[in-house]
């Protein structure tokens, strides 16, 4: 009769939450600098075309 | 936000593709004996070290490129790959580490693998680090190019390190040494679940680098035009 494997699900578990969580919290905060980025982008924008009033 | 129809593409097949790829690590590779149910961390911490590794082959790339054609456009794509690079083999690590403890009985041990991926990790902080030191971005390109591509002598060293050294850890191409603790050998099934695992991050990987790249351009062109404001 063969042996039964050890149990080492729990270790599986924590091996493929830590892999895909890890990717998972890259990609929010890529979304989140994305976010920022485009408010300053929206804010500059804005900040020109009052200058630009101002100017005509 | 605006992307080029063939990054909408990639990113629908790189989702499908590590569905696919957990659904063959969970449901096709077979369970191996000895280690039991851990051993299946094995098909997607080998890609994780596999990107991080291709990534700072990019980086590298990437940083001749700069110095060659003093196009920032290289510049933007290495920080990219490093940055993205490190977040792969940080996974890597930790997912060897939670492998390693009930396979070799501890979390980390001095081994020349894990002390060569250890150093690789800190050689591409210590990139970024170069990076948030220098305020010229010309300087800061040339510097951090040239960094990249003397930082990558730390990717064969890695890679290497359990042919060259006598380590306990596995081999994956090729038959391990002596001392090597959780090798086993691969049924098709189980080498048909590694490709597809890596062709699933590889593809990843690609649509990764080109937001983390068109994020950096907009990010540099946010600080040109606050720079503009500010000198007036």
């Amino acid at each position: 009769m063969q042996p039964m494997p050890p149990n080492t699900t729990t270790y599986m578990m924590a091996g493929y939450v830590v892999m895909l969580g890890g990717i998972l919290l890259y990609l929010v905060s890529l979304w989140v600098r994305y976010r920022q980025v485009q408010a300053d982008m929206a804010l500059l924008e804005e900040m020109d075309s009052e200058t630009r009033k101002m100017h005509s | 936000m605006q992307r080029p129809t063939w990054v909408r593409i990639l990113e629908i097949v790189a989702a499908v593709l590590v569905l696919v790829a957990l659904g063959m690590v969970f449901f096709y590779a077979p369970l191996e004996r000895i280690m039991g149910q851990v051993q299946r961390v094995f098909y997607f911490h080998v890609a994780a070290n596999w990107i991080g590794m291709l990534s700072f082959g990019v980086a590298a790339l990437s940083g001749i490129a700069y110095l060659v054609t003093r196009h920032e456009r290289w510049d933007r794509l290495a920080v990219a790959a490093v940055e993205i690079g490190l977040v792969f083999a940080i996974t890597g690590i930790v997912s060897g580490s939670i492998w390693a403890r009930p396979i070799w009985n501890t979390w980390w041990t001095w081994d020349p693998r894990l002390v060569s991926v250890t150093i690789m990790v800190l050689v591409y902080f210590a990139y970024l680090m170069l990076r948030q030191g220098i305020e010229d971005p010309e300087r800061r390109a040339r510097f951090a190019a040239v960094y990249a591509i003397l930082g990558f002598l730390s990717v064969p060293l890695t890679f290497f390190s359990i042919r060259l050294f006598r380590t306990i850890h596995p081999q994956v191409i090729g038959k391990g040494g002596e001392d090597a603790m959780g090798q086993f050998d691969m049924t098709p099934e189980m080498l048909h679940t590694l490709l597809v695992s890596l062709l699933a991050y590889t593809v990843l990987y690609v649509v990764l680098l080109w937001h983390r790249t068109h994020l950096e351009g907009l990010r540099r062109q946010v600080e040109e035009r606050k720079a503009r404001w500010q000198s007036g």
